[in-house]
């Protein structure tokens, strides 16, 4: 650490070599009475507006203002007369430069060792938009984005308890990323909070770019595809999770939060539950338990039965599959992996390209895709049903990291059925069971309620009660329980 | 560690070598089989389902039905040959029917059946049918009108006629094996016959005609003693037979009108057919049948809206079952085979004794069986007509 020199010009030129004289470096230099005044600021960062508009003119109406005859303390008469709402004083060049990152203008005085840092930041962020990757059709529209404070905002905003805390670490040595742990302190585990807490500030990094890379280091280090945290863009699902005791990470410039523990049952809910009639949304959630199972298992139980488990498919169905097969020249299993590839790449690129291009590559997929190899006799039709029919329902959920589980454990469910038929199917079944049941994140097993079985967490697990009868949060993450006065 | 458990658990996975794998496009798919003797050798014909159609086909995915016969002198021979013919391999697990030829019910089906138990690859759900003065490989090869493949045809006519009839009965494998291999009880099996020219059914043209020249028919049962064919009863005693096997829930019945002239009957369907025999100690047989139905059809001049006129109908019905069920286990107790498994019966009930009546059953005890029957027939609707439609006609006029 390197405390400030009291000579302004040796102030610039340190500041400047620090950064290598990079362009964005500007200082302004102005003389009230017979002391030298500089400000420095990094044009990127800051607001020339607010430079002008507000530090400039106060520091010369102060001047003129008190007809300031001595001008012994003008340091201490300029800190108190600045019209900006956040000042600071700062002593030494590490923490001088962090806030001139930060957006700040520092108002140097000749001959005193210390320097007041102005907030002159510039609005950087595209403003509040709508959630582009968790669409809903009803209910609030706003998502993050990827300034911080109004990411804070957006959940101020709808909660306005003085119990919900935002308890900042700053993350990564050089790019001093703010970590912001929420939660709502009397609901909250303290524990569980306590534990993510040292688990953050441990966190030895050169950058954290997104929420993305502190998930890595809050887990327990297993091989897991499930994601065990829930990562939303939407406030009203993270002001619903701090509702019910969970713990949100915010981490400046990533509009993707993580929800602290995530259950298995998280990912079929959607924020959408709450807010439509809940006979329906039982039906919808059974759905979407319908959808998780059949993108994990037709490819698989389709090769079972048409290559090991023949005795299984009714008479005409095996005959119309079997004339379907007559000119594919692959074995079922190549067919199956080569269609699911191809859809996977075909997702791939369309996250990639630009929406210009879009249309063109629909169109390819699905004449080349669709139409020419079936009726080429590279690929029965039945297969690419098979394939539309799993790729369809693996979108019905919203979590990135949700569904690239399911394809990968689709594959593993895809080999053993190619191998050992409806056998290898119910294998992998149990392996899967077993590793989801065994999984647990800050003592929340991850299939809660249902493994181990609570009867009174049914109320919203698949089956959704009326919003008016949930009177009481989930046990396994709050003892503070009541939901609903009496 | 880690690595060698991982490794030993791959193990099985990997060196199983894909047992029993096979594509769907390299297996010619039976449906059916129909076994003949001919010139004491076994001829097995097998309906092969999945063949490409060549011609005129716009639609993907339709099939057409290839026929291939092979002769030896055991089952697995003649199979042999039928394989050598096929570039495919032969899969038969998914065989609907199995229809064995007169001559050779006639000769004994044992043979045939230790195959079928024996083998693993061998079909285990199909129905077994007899094919009555006609050779049964000719049966898989007519094509029906309403159904693609002869083997679901002859299946669906077995359901619906035990279903609305009465005279068939569906016999799987389960229930023949069991029957056969089961004291005091003798096993019976659905006949099928064509009618018109054989050689016009086989071809494509017969299913495009309104009127097909060649089509299959279901007959009457056959009765059996242990594996061999002793002969047909008539539809009347087949239906019989099925209720008092309780094989059936609805038959329809005729019952001709109280003092009028012969050919006007009144008709009525009877459902939920059910029927309850025992046989007492004293070598008794009791036979019980409760049913509920409707008319259907009143061609007497009869009020149905009187009760009294009601209940005569019910016992004029009540006497007709009777005589069928009469009918049927006097024929049947000729045939000196006991399809009824009143031996079974006395068996589980009357061990001790049935020791001394096991061996002489079919020959001389069960042909002399006493017998006993009640029917109660319980009309519950009259259709939705009170009165005939001809009594109306002729109130209208005056």
């Amino acid at each position: 650490m390197k405390y400030l020199d009291d000579n302004i010009d040796v102030i610039i030129n340190t500041i400047r070599q620090m950064n290598g004289n990079s362009s964005d470096i500007a200082d302004r230099k102005l003389k009230i009475g017979k002391t030298n005044i500089a400000c420095i600021f990094l044009e990127s960062v800051s607001s020339d507006d607010k430079i002008s508009d507000f530090l400039m003119r106060s520091l010369t109406d102060t001047v003129k203002k008190r007809r300031i005859i001595s001008f012994d303390n003008l340091f201490d008469i300029i800190k108190n007369n600045l019209l900006n709402s956040k000042t600071k004083i700062l002593k030494d060049y590490d923490d001088l430069f962090f806030h001139l990152a930060s957006g700040f203008t520092c108002v140097l005085v000749e001959g005193n060792n210390q320097c007041i840092a102005v907030e002159t930041k510039t609005k950087l962020d595209r403003g509040i938009t709508e959630s582009t990757t968790e669409a809903i059709i009803r209910g609030p529209k706003d998502s993050f984005t990827e300034n911080h404070m109004v990411n804070i905002g957006l959940i101020r905003k709808r909660i306005k308890d003085p119990n919900l805390l935002f308890n900042e670490v700053l993350v990564g040595r050089r790019t001093k990323t703010k970590v912001c742990i929420t939660y709502i302190q009397d609901i909250a585990e303290s524990q569980t909070v306590n534990k993510i807490k040292e688990k953050i500030e441990s966190i030895d990094i050169d950058g954290v770019l997104d929420s993305g890379y502190i998930r890595d280091f809050l887990n327990s280090g297993k091989l897991d595809a499930f994601p065990e945290y829930v990562s939303t863009e939407r406030p009203d699902v993270v002001c619903g999770s701090l509702l019910d005791g969970k713990i949100v990470i915010l981490v400046e410039n990533s509009p993707f939060t993580l929800v602290i523990p995530g259950t298995f049952i998280d990912f079929i809910h959607s924020s959408e539950d709450y807010y439509q009639k809940s006979i329906n949304t039982t039906f919808t959630r059974f759905l979407r338990i319908a959808a998780f199972i059949v993108t994990l298992l037709t490819p698989a139980i389709y090769i079972a039965l048409t290559t090991i488990n023949q005795e299984l498919v009714p008479d005409s169905l095996l005959i119309s599959l079997s004339v379907q097969r007559q000119t594919v020249p692959f074995p079922t299993l190549i067919e199956v992996l080569l269609l699911l590839s191809a859809f996977e790449i075909l997702r791939e690129t369309d996250i990639r390209t630009p929406n210009v291009m879009g249309t063109a590559i629909s169109v390819v997929g699905a004449l080349v895709l669709g139409e020419a190899a079936v009726n080429a006799g590279i690929i029965s039709p039945i297969v690419v049903i098979i394939v539309s029919i799993t790729s369809i329902s693996g979108l019905t959920f919203s979590d990135i990291d949700f569904i690239n589980a399911i394809r990968l454990w689709r594959l593993l469910f895809i080999f053993t059925s190619a191998f050992l038929g409806i056998i290898g199917v119910t294998v992998s079944i149990l392996i899967l069971i077993i590793k989801l049941v065994s999984m647990e994140n800050y003592e929340t097993p991850y299939l809660a309620p249902f493994s181990p079985f609570f009867l009174k967490e049914q109320k919203d697990a698949l089956y959704k009660a009326p919003t008016s009868k949930l009177k009481k949060r989930p046990f396994y993450l709050t003892k503070n329980r009541t939901r609903l006065g009496d | 560690m880690k690595k060698r458990l991982i490794i030993i658990l791959l193990l099985p996975v990997l060196l199983t070598g894909c047992w029993n794998y096979s594509e769907l496009n390299e297996i010619a798919i039976a449906t059916g089989i129909s076994i003949d003797w001919e010139d004491d050798k076994y001829k097995l014909t097998a309906l092969i389902s999945n063949a490409q159609k060549t011609e005129g086909s716009s639609k993907e995915g339709e099939a057409q039905i290839t026929v291939f016969e092979g002769t030896g002198k055991t089952m697995t021979e003649a199979l042999k040959n039928i394989e050598l013919k096929l570039p495919k391999e032969l899969y038969l697990k998914h065989i609907s029917i199995i229809i064995i030829g007169e001559e050779l019910a006639k000769k004994g089906v044992g043979n045939i059946l230790d195959y079928l138990i024996r083998d693993p690859n061998s079909p285990n759900k199909f129905n077994i049918l007899i094919s009555r003065d006609t050779k049964a490989g000719d049966i898989l090869k007519i094509i029906s009108p309403l159904e693609t493949f002869p083997s679901q045809n002859v299946s669906l006519m077995l359901v619906t006629s035990a279903k609305f009839i009465g005279s068939a009965v569906e016999i799987s494998y389960n229930d023949f094996i069991q029957t056969y291999l089961n004291q005091g009880i003798n096993p019976i099996l659905p006949s099928i016959t064509i009618k018109g020219n054989e050689k016009k059914g086989e071809d494509q043209k017969n299913i495009k005609q309104s009127e097909p020249d060649t089509y299959l028919n279901l007959s009457n049962l056959a009765i059996l003693k242990n594996d061999k064919l002793l002969g047909f009863v008539s539809e009347r005693e087949s239906i019989g037979i099925n209720i008092i096997n309780s094989k059936i829930k609805q038959t329809k019945i005729h019952a001709k009108c109280k003092g009028e002239e012969e050919d006007s009957y009144i008709v009525a369907n009877l459902n939920s057919l059910k029927t309850s025999s025992e046989i007492t100690k004293d070598l008794k047989i009791k036979i019980n049948v409760k049913a509920t139905g409707y008319i259907t059809e009143a061609n007497c001049k009869i009020d149905l809206t009187d009760e009294k006129n009601i209940i005569d109908v019910q016992k004029s019905m009540e006497s007709e079952l009777k005589k069928t069920i009469k009918e049927a286990l006097e024929v049947v107790q000729e045939y000196k085979s006991d399809v009824f498994g009143f031996g079974s019966k006395y068996y589980k009930r009357y061990p001790k004794e049935w020791k001394k009546l096991k061996d002489n059953w079919d020959e001389e005890t069960f042909p002399n069986l006493e017998y006993e029957i009640k029917t109660d027939i319980n009309l519950k609707t009259k259709g939705t007509s009170n009165k005939t439609i001809e009594e109306v006609y002729k109130k209208n006029e005056s």
